[in-house]
């Protein structure tokens, strides 16, 4: 196994409210398919609880940026007692979930990917000093290009779960 | 020593993909959606293994194997597995918004899809250490792109996670159905 780095630990968003929990999935699967991530479903867990949907769905899509660097972000999204509930929006009615939502992201990029310098001792030292040295201006560029595109991510989280602020509960939760 | 210790990539894994489930479904919709996705894809399907643990207080426990395999090429092969375990499952009748009456399943459902490209099924270029340099050869060097870029991925994506996808829909889950699955082709 290559170098594997972490350079965004635990971004975190909590969210409390009305949202639409399959758009929300799709929206971050989308995401990372518009920039270039080959998918890697890791969890796809739905429980029916009787105070509603447990739900635990994790993601960690990969980007090869060169025969030698990948990045790698972890989504994972935990979703508590989400139930369907009426809401009113510009004096219309529509159904959405409901409930707790904690969506976490981690950055990783991995270094040598493919293990070609890892077999030796002395090719891992190369490897090292490459890594940190040499290439230390390219490996810096493409950390800040990883948590670029995190930050990015969680900005279209957040507005996201903004364009739920206008949703009004009328009635109690159904499942 | 054997072929496959000097031989290139003889085979292209995918991700394993997991799917866990707790609630009311149709194990026998789902099953017939497995077995109907396949015949669709022009896979042979095979099950491999169908095994009933003595129930426990809290139902059934099953295990289902089933096999895939698609000659896609004379060179290469498309495998796929799926298991899928259940737990505590026993029957429930549920009232259909039609008010019809119906009986289903409730319990758990644990489900694991894992597939590979197999290079040479027919072991032709194996038959000779000569024949196997060249196999390696040409995995490496003239067939690596196509190999990692459109064998495997129509693979991974086209029928593991379609397949995925489709487990989903039929156990209506909230992560139905996602963005990519019918980007790639038409047919």
């Amino acid at each position: 196994m290559g170098n594997l780095k972490l350079v965004v630990d635990h971004e975190k968003i909590d969210y409390s409210g009305p949202f639409n929990a399959n758009d929300l999935l799709k929206m971050i699967e989308n995401f990372l398919w518009e920039r270039g991530f080959d998918k890697r479903q890791d969890k796809d867990f739905e429980q029916n609880t009787s105070n509603g949907k447990y739900l635990e769905w994790q993601i960690s899509p990969w980007k090869k940026i060169s025969d030698y660097i990948r990045y790698i972000v972890k989504v994972r999204v935990l979703g508590y007692d989400i139930l369907k509930t009426d809401t009113l929006v510009e004096s219309k009615k529509a159904k959405v979930d409901n409930g707790r939502v904690i969506i976490v992201i981690d950055g990783f990029v991995e270094y040598d990917y493919d293990s070609y310098w890892d077999s030796k001792p002395f090719f891992l030292f190369l490897r090292t000093i490459y890594d940190y040295f040499i290439f230390k201006a390219y490996t810096e560029r493409f950390e800040h290009q990883l948590v670029n595109d995190i930050n990015h991510l969680h900005d279209h989280i957040e507005k996201f779960f903004n364009m739920y602020r206008n949703y009004t509960i009328i009635s109690k939760s159904v499942r | 020593m054997k072929a496959e210790d000097f031989i290139h990539f003889p085979e292209a894994p995918t991700p394993p993909v997991y799917l866990q489930y707790k609630g009311i479904l149709d194990m026998q919709d789902v099953y017939e959606s497995i077995a109907d996705f396949f015949r669709q894809k022009k896979f042979k399907f095979y099950e491999k293994q169908q095994r009933l643990r003595r129930p426990g207080p809290f139902g059934a426990e099953i295990l289902y194997q089933f096999e895939a395999r698609r000659k896609v090429e004379d060179y290469y092969e498309w495998i796929i597995n799926v298991n899928i375990e259940t737990f505590d499952m026993h029957d429930v009748e549920v009232v259909l918004k039609d008010g019809a009456k119906k009986k289903l399943a409730k319990g758990r459902i644990w489900v694991q899809l894992y597939g590979k490209v197999d290079t040479d099924y027919e072991k032709v270029w194996e038959k000779s250490a000569f024949l196997a340099q060249l196999k390696s050869f040409y995995n490496k060097y003239i067939m690596k792109k196509r190999y990692e870029g459109v064998w495997w991925d129509e693979l991974y994506y086209n029928i593991v996670l379609s397949l995925h996808a489709l487990i989903k829909e039929r156990l209506k889950m909230t992560s139905e159905g996602y963005e990519t699955r019918h980007h790639s082709r038409v047919h």
